[in-house]
């Protein structure tokens, strides 16, 4: 009979014995295998144009005019109903994107590498709050950012990364990762610490590495001005750290889990490549001011990958302030936390939470655990406007589907436990 | 319309902000409410919801409370929301509840300790999970019903093989070290260890050992079904090996309806080639003659009053003749009071109780009807409606489906306490109060209501009999509970057979 | 002996069903963890399956 505590014990051993470090930047087009010339990357499990919601069409759209490759949104869209652009999962790519994570050719990337097993992951540059391409916007002031993200943020967070690198001195995003949940992130819905934490890292590697004042200046305006710059790095530093989990024989630890808008997916270790997937959950959350419950689109997003890692709304007891969210009290921060500990593997032996006598956070969820205790995995997000374009409409707790997981648990029982 | 206030030099976060902007928003008359800190992008949102912040001085530490309202409240939301913000309206004072966890690892990862699962859920999942925590090394108290008999042989077959107690199926009430589990009254320790497959005859004969000063240590309950053949009394015989095993058991007393021939010969066996001696109540049972050190009972106060002579080392005959002196001093206290004319009718919220009720009230006044009767012709084919001298046991199926237990939530029996005094054929209600752990709050409350309602309609034609079966130190506090029946004219016995003796005698 | 040590010890327990009863010990002074329970989401022959194979590991 197939051990799978053995199995499982294999797989996290590889997830917590992984070092993703910042090694460099690139073009998408250029660095991220098999990325096709007329390809797009988009958040979540596969799915077809007809079945996308309103902020994945509307990245799309943004993303084929940043490209060029239609020169208005009536005609992307009909390029794109017409079947003339591939999309693909990122998670196919070794890449993830937040929200709709749409990625296109031309959009700068960095680039994660897990010097324990030397596999790497992509992903891009955040862009800041407000209207963006990652919410569905599409606009010119959305297209202009993005070209200036390409042409003045690429180029010299690029230098300051290959400086650090090249000294020795690689950015070590697991290191920024702990020590930020020791100071109220949870590194999903706040990474206000982390990201001030890189920022203060690679400042002097950026300074060093830049001849251009003015650029040196704006870049760094805007990693103040985004709260939120380090959700990609953290989402990356987790897909390079859990990607050597997957393919154990026998294994129950879940290696991905991703919403792309309409559908919500995983993958397990020990069952292939197959996504199981379920539809998405509507997140019920605090809204800002003027939005309503109608206005909230399902699930969307890679940044999943945050609690699959063991961090996220697993490290919730690090983060109590987040729970007003839902109308909580810090209790029920904790209470998440220790939740969660009843479906995973073990705990992390470096991401702790200080109030929990620095007990290390719920990690590797066992997808049979799941299916036995109907505890399903809760995530803590940002939540979008069904429509393109409007934006976010508020944050808070989201419980994933659960029946995603009984149908991988019933795969797993097939697979292994025939008879 | 519209008002935009300035509060400087203050900081709250966006998280608290959007709270108590949706706390306004739920008043009447307000269409929009938000509160920002003034940094320039909440500015710029502000802005595109409509507030008019132009020509105001603002700096990233200022907050702005922007408010869309009838003219008349304004002021108000304005106050309102400034109140909030200090004092926030759904921050709760109570320290938090602690964490339950959601499985039974879970639990076992907080409690690694753990040697007995209480389990109190649906049947149809009871008896796998009861296994699961056999298989974890955990005794079971199994208190769900409609656990298969399947099932039940199964668990305590596996139970037996890894020297584990099954207490149940249908095991209300149990005692371990003097901690009561499930329905359980607060009554002192002491040297005697009972088994019984009876909850509320497990609870009268621990009452009624109180009430003569003699304490209880143990009493494992084994659920309805394992002196039945099928089962072979696999828990009673392991309960009984456990006692006589005990340094500080002195004294045995079994409780329940009579086992199955072969069950019963092996424990009859098993205590008399042990060293402690033995009460055997059972409960209508046939048996005559005492065997000592092992005494046979009938009834549930008799059994507690020959234990209590067995531990005193008194004579149990001495005891027994006791008891029928006051049985027989019931007729004074029933002239006293005066004949009733009419059937007799009986309450129960505790199923031994009922049983034993019906017992003497047959040998009394002749057949009894009921949802649970000693003989099957006289089913009730309606257990709402009443026939003749008439017992109900309200723990039965048909009144527990999504109902709390009778013991918990008197309102469906005072209910038809009324109905029933309102027959003018009726003219006695019996009724039992069961008081300790796991029991109402207040059952006394619960009947008092209905028992005076019938009292104003009815004055004092029928007569209320009532047996509180609860000790002082309980939560309900017992001679509170008597108190309350008392001040509503209630007649209450001290004991359940002398309840159901003196409603007889009431009638005859 | 596993029964004799119940009787020794006392009762520490796992509660399991209703919360009342969890009260009530804890009342009592008694040491017990009460469980929020819920069905699994697995129909119960594969959960019995599932069961099994964890009895083979330790967890």
């Amino acid at each position: 009979m197939v051990d799978v505590n053995n199995a499982n014990k294999e797989a996290l051993e590889r997830v917590l014995s992984a070092r993703p470090m910042l090694v460099g930047m690139g073009k998408a087009g250029e660095v991220i295998p098999e990325m096709g010339e007329r390809m797009l990357l988009h958040a979540g499990p596969p799915i077809e144009w007809e079945r996308m919601s309103g902020p994945l069409k509307g990245a799309i759209i943004g993303a084929m005019l940043y490209e060029g490759w239609a020169s208005t949104p009536e005609e992307a869209e009909k390029m794109a109903s017409k079947g003339e652009i591939e999309f693909d999962p990122c998670h196919h790519h070794h890449a993830v994107g937040p929200m709709a994570g749409v990625i296109s050719p031309s959009m700068p990337v960095f680039i994660v590498e897990n010097k324990t097993f030397n596999n790497k992951a992509y992903v891009t540059q955040n862009e800041g709050l407000g209207k963006v391409l990652r919410y569905g916007a599409y606009s010119q002031e959305v297209i202009d950012r993005l070209r200036w993200m390409e042409k003045v943020l690429y180029p010299v967070l690029n230098a300051g990364i290959k400086r650090a690198y090249d000294s020795d001195n690689a950015i070590d995003l697991k290191n920024l990762i702990a020590q930020a949940l020791h100071m109220g992130d949870e590194l999903h819905n706040r990474n206000k610490a982390a990201t001030s934490l890189f920022l203060r890292t690679i400042f002097p590697y950026l300074v060093e590495s830049s001849n251009d004042n003015k650029a040196l200046a704006e870049v760094v305006r805007f990693l103040d001005s985004n709260d939120h710059f380090f959700l990609n790095l953290g989402m990356a530093a987790a897909k390079a750290s859990v990607e050597p989990a997957h393919g154990i024989e026998g294994s129950s630890y879940v290696t991905i889990m991703a919403r792309n808008g309409t559908d919500f997916g995983i993958k397990v270790s020990g069952l292939g490549d197959e996504w199981f997937t379920a539809p998405a959950a509507v997140p019920k959350v605090l809204l800002f001011p003027g939005f309503k419950p109608e206005d909230v689109n399902p699930d969307i997003g890679d940044s999943a990958i945050m609690e699959t890692l063991g961090v996220g709304a697993f490290a919730l007891a690090a983060a109590p302030a987040i729970v007003q969210f839902i109308g909580g009290t810090p209790q029920d921060a904790v209470n998440y936390t220790l939740e969660m500990y009843e479906i995973t593997v073990s705990e992390n032996n470096m991401f702790n939470i200080p109030y929990l006598n620095f007990r290390g956070t719920p990690t590797g969820i066992d997808v049979l655990k799941v299916a036995e205790t109907g505890i399903s995995p809760v995530l803590d997000t940002g939540v979008a406007h069904r429509q393109p374009g409007v934006g976010q409409v508020g944050a808070g707790i989201v419980r994933t589907p659960i029946e995603a997981f009984v149908k991988a648990a019933e795969n797993y029982v097939e697979k292994y436990l025939a008879e | 319309m519209q008002r935009v206030e300035v509060v400087r030099g203050v900081y709250y976060d966006s998280v608290s902000l959007m709270r108590v902007a949706q706390e306004l928003t739920k008043i009447d008359g307000v269409i929009d409410a938000t509160l920002n800190m003034a940094t320039e992008a909440n500015i710029k949102i502000m802005s595109a919801a409509g507030f008019d912040l132009s020509g105001l001085d603002l700096r990233p530490s200022d907050l702005v409370i922007a408010v869309k309202a009838k003219e008349e409240i304004i002021d108000e939301i304005i106050a309102k929301a400034k109140e909030y913000l200090s004092n926030p309206p759904w921050k709760t004072t109570e320290i938090s509840q602690q964490y339950f966890p959601k499985s039974l690892n879970g639990a076992l990862s907080m409690l690694p300790e753990a040697n007995l699962a209480l389990i109190s859920i649906a049947g149809q999942y009871a008896g796998d999970e009861a296994m699961e925590c056999l298989n974890k090394g955990l005794h079971v108290m199994l208190y769900s019903d409609n656990v298969s008999l399947e099932k039940e042989i199964e668990l305590k077959n596996t139970a037996k093989e890894k020297g584990l107690l099954v207490m149940g199926p249908d095991c209300g009430t149990a005692v371990i070290k003097g901690i009561g589990l499930g329905f359980a009254n607060a009554c002192p320790v002491g040297p005697v260890g009972m088994v019984a497959a009876a909850g509320t005859g497990l609870q009268e004969v621990h009452v009624q050992l109180a009430h003569r000063g003699i304490g209880v240590l143990h009493a494992i309950g084994t659920g309805g079904r394992d002196v039945k053949e099928a089962v072979g009394g696999i828990t009673s015989l392991m309960g009984i090996e456990a006692l006589l095993e005990s340094d500080d058991v002195k004294v045995i007393v079994m409780v329940g309806k009579p086992p199955a021939p072969e069950v019963e010969k092996k424990i009859f066996q098993r205590l008399a080639s042990g060293n402690k001696p033995a009460v055997l109540g059972y409960i209508g049972g046939e048996l005559e003659g005492d065997r000592p050190p092992i005494y046979f009972c009938k009834e549930l106060e008799e059994t507690a009053a020959v234990a209590a002579a067995v531990v005193n080392g008194t004579d149990p005959a001495l005891a027994r003749k006791d008891l029928s002196l006051k049985y027989e001093h019931l007729k004074e206290l029933a002239s006293h009071f005066g004949k009733r004319k009419g059937y007799l009718r009986g309450l129960y919220s505790g199923g031994t109780l009922c049983y034993e009720a019906q017992l003497i009230a047959s040998k009394l006044l002749g057949p009894i009807y009921s949802n649970a009767p000693l003989d099957g012709r006289y089913k009730l084919s309606d257990s709402l409606k009443s026939i003749g001298n008439c017992m109900v046991d309200y723990g039965e199926d048909e009144f527990t489906q999504g109902r709390l237990h009778p013991m918990m939530d008197s309102t469906f029996r005072a209910k038809r306490m009324i109905e029933e005094a309102k027959d003018d054929e009726v003219g006695v209600i019996l009724f039992d109060c069961v008081l300790g752990y796991g029991c109402h709050e207040s059952p006394a409350d619960q009947l008092a209501s209905a028992i005076s309602q019938v009292k104003r309609e009815v004055g004092d034609r029928v007569i209320f009999v009532g047996y509180v079966c609860g000790v002082e130190a309980d939560p309900q506090i017992a001679s509170r509970q008597r108190k309350i029946l008392e001040d509503v004219g209630v007649v209450l016995a001290d004991s359940n057979a002398q309840a159901a003796r003196l409603a007889c005698l009431l009638l005859q | 002996m596993a029964i004799k040590d119940l009787l020794t010890n006392g009762p520490i327990v796992v509660n399991i069903g209703i919360e009342q009863f969890y009260h009530d010990l804890k009342k009592q002074d008694a040491k017990v963890v009460h469980v929020d329970w819920r069905p699994s989401a697995l129909k119960s022959d594969l959960l019995s399956k599932l069961r099994k194979l964890r009895e083979g590991g330790a967890n």
